[in-house]
């Protein structure tokens, strides 16, 4: 089952295969898992939102279109996801706390240190980006989604995705050095 | 040269992502402008920063959760079926006391009947004998008519009727035959394909695969079809699943059954 791609496995899903969503989860999970982790700052909040986002995918199988790559249904269903938890929790959380920090077990300490500051810097820097901004960068950046398919999940034209995604990495870029 | 509009393509030009005259641009302005080299160094290690983001790893209760969401999701399904059946059953077998109650009821009549006219109990025999064969095509003319319901899930009913005869004529084969080629609905031409599995060593239902084969262009279908065919050892499949590979149109999934099919019938 692993080696059929992505659409492929979720026509299965679609068709009461269930167990074929598996591999699927094992090849996302942690991306998005990150993806919300960026977006909100918060381990065990990230980890619920990736169980809703399989929860959605195994309840919604059936409205699956085979036309559309399974990936951008998938940050669609995600994009939901986190819309919704914000509708529902109106504490906007990430604006307020810390990323949490994560233990390395490592013989460079020095350089995982600098390492583990430029990371800080760049998620502080990004939360001066407006919402959209922020997103863009999410999906074309760290989810290395083509902007056709980030076209196809915010429903915006190509073009326009691409003067975002150009207008967003530079504002980030600035925000970037006033804090370095 | 403006200094703002070249560092603003810095990003595009160290990703390659620039057309050649803003490629020639931006090095030529490079070469001229200390403070943008600058900038470019600096962008140059920003997109380093982006780019080296290591993914952090969830809490081992993710994969444990996920498991236990998919197993409430499989029974639920298996629930969902379970009550599907007992539903079919429940209303198939009132249907069926009735169907005997009046097939008593007749034959008790006519055996009054021709009691009081006193044939030979042989010939008695055998009139129950053609009357129960009698009731029973009837039983089958009203599933076949079924058929012809406007709601699939009739339809659908009516299929796994059928397929529940022991033994099937022409007629029968013939109706399950024409709802796996026209029926309006997927499910039921499934059905009906399914169905059909049990006669597999009848010609008509052999051709009948391969005619579908030939037409219908539903992935679940084609699949079930490819699969069907593969089981009964169908060689004549393989030009059709040559087709198959051939076709644009066909999802890869069923092109990947397609290849296996081939193989099995090299």
């Amino acid at each position: 089952m692993k080696n059929r791609d992505d659409e492929q496995l979720m026509i299965l899903v679609r068709s009461g295969e269930l167990n074929a969503l598996s591999p699927l989860f094992d090849k996302y999970h942690i991306r998005l898992y990150n993806f919300f982790l960026r977006l909100t700052k918060n381990q065990s909040i990230s980890e619920d939102l990736v169980q809703s986002v399989f929860r959605r995918i195994l309840t919604y199988r059936k409205t699956y279109n085979e036309q559309h790559k399974f990936r951008s249904w998938m940050y669609q269903i995600a994009r939901n996801v986190h819309a919704n938890y914000y509708r529902d929790n109106k504490l906007v959380i990430s604006d307020f706390s810390e990323p949490e920090k994560i233990e390395y077990e490592t013989d460079s300490a020095i350089e995982e240190m600098e390492k583990e500051s430029r990371k800080r810097i760049l998620y502080e820097a990004m939360d001066g980006l407006q919402t959209d901004q922020k997103e863009i960068i999410e999906l074309s950046r760290f989810q290395g989604l083509k902007y056709r398919e980030i076209a196809e999940i915010t429903g915006l034209s190509e073009t326009a995705v691409k003067v975002k995604a150009h207008r967003a990495i530079n504002k980030l870029r600035e925000l970037y050095f006033k804090l370095a | 040269m403006n200094c703002k509009y070249i560092q603003d393509l810095l990003i595009e030009f160290l990703e390659n992502n620039l057309n050649q005259e803003q490629t020639n641009e931006v090095e030529k302005h490079l070469t001229t402008c200390e403070n943008c080299r600058n900038e470019y160094q600096l962008a140059k290690q920003f997109l380093h920063t982006i780019n080296d983001i290591e993914d952090e790893q969830p809490s081992a209760n993710l994969s444990v959760n996920f498991n236990q969401i998919l197993e409430e999701e499989k029974e639920n399904l298996r629930q969902e079926s379970i009550q599907f059946k007992d539903q079919k059953q429940n209303n198939y077998k009132f249907g069926e006391f009735l169907k005997y109650a009046a097939a008593i009821f007749i034959i008790f009549g006519i055996g009054f009947l021709l009691g009081k006219n006193s044939p030979s109990t042989n010939d008695q025999n055998m009139i129950i004998a053609s009357l129960q064969s009698d009731l029973n095509n009837m039983k089958q003319n009203l599933t076949m008519a079924t058929l012809k319901q406007p709601t699939s899930s009739q339809r659908l009913k009516a299929v796994n009727i059928l397929e529940k005869q022991a033994v099937a004529d022409d007629k029968v084969l013939s109706v399950l035959v024409q709802t796996l080629q026209s029926d309006a609905n997927v499910n039921v031409r499934m059905a009906a394909a399914n169905a059909l599995t049990k006669f597999a060593q009848h010609p008509l239902v052999r051709n009948a695969y391969l005619e579908a084969l030939k037409n219908q262009k539903e992935p679940s279908i084609q699949i079930t079809l490819i699969n069907i065919l593969i089981d009964i050892q169908e060689n004549r499949a393989k030009i059709l699943l040559e087709e198959i590979l051939k076709e644009d149109n066909n999802l890869p999934v069923v092109k990947e059954m397609a290849k296996e099919g081939i193989k099995v019938f090299v």
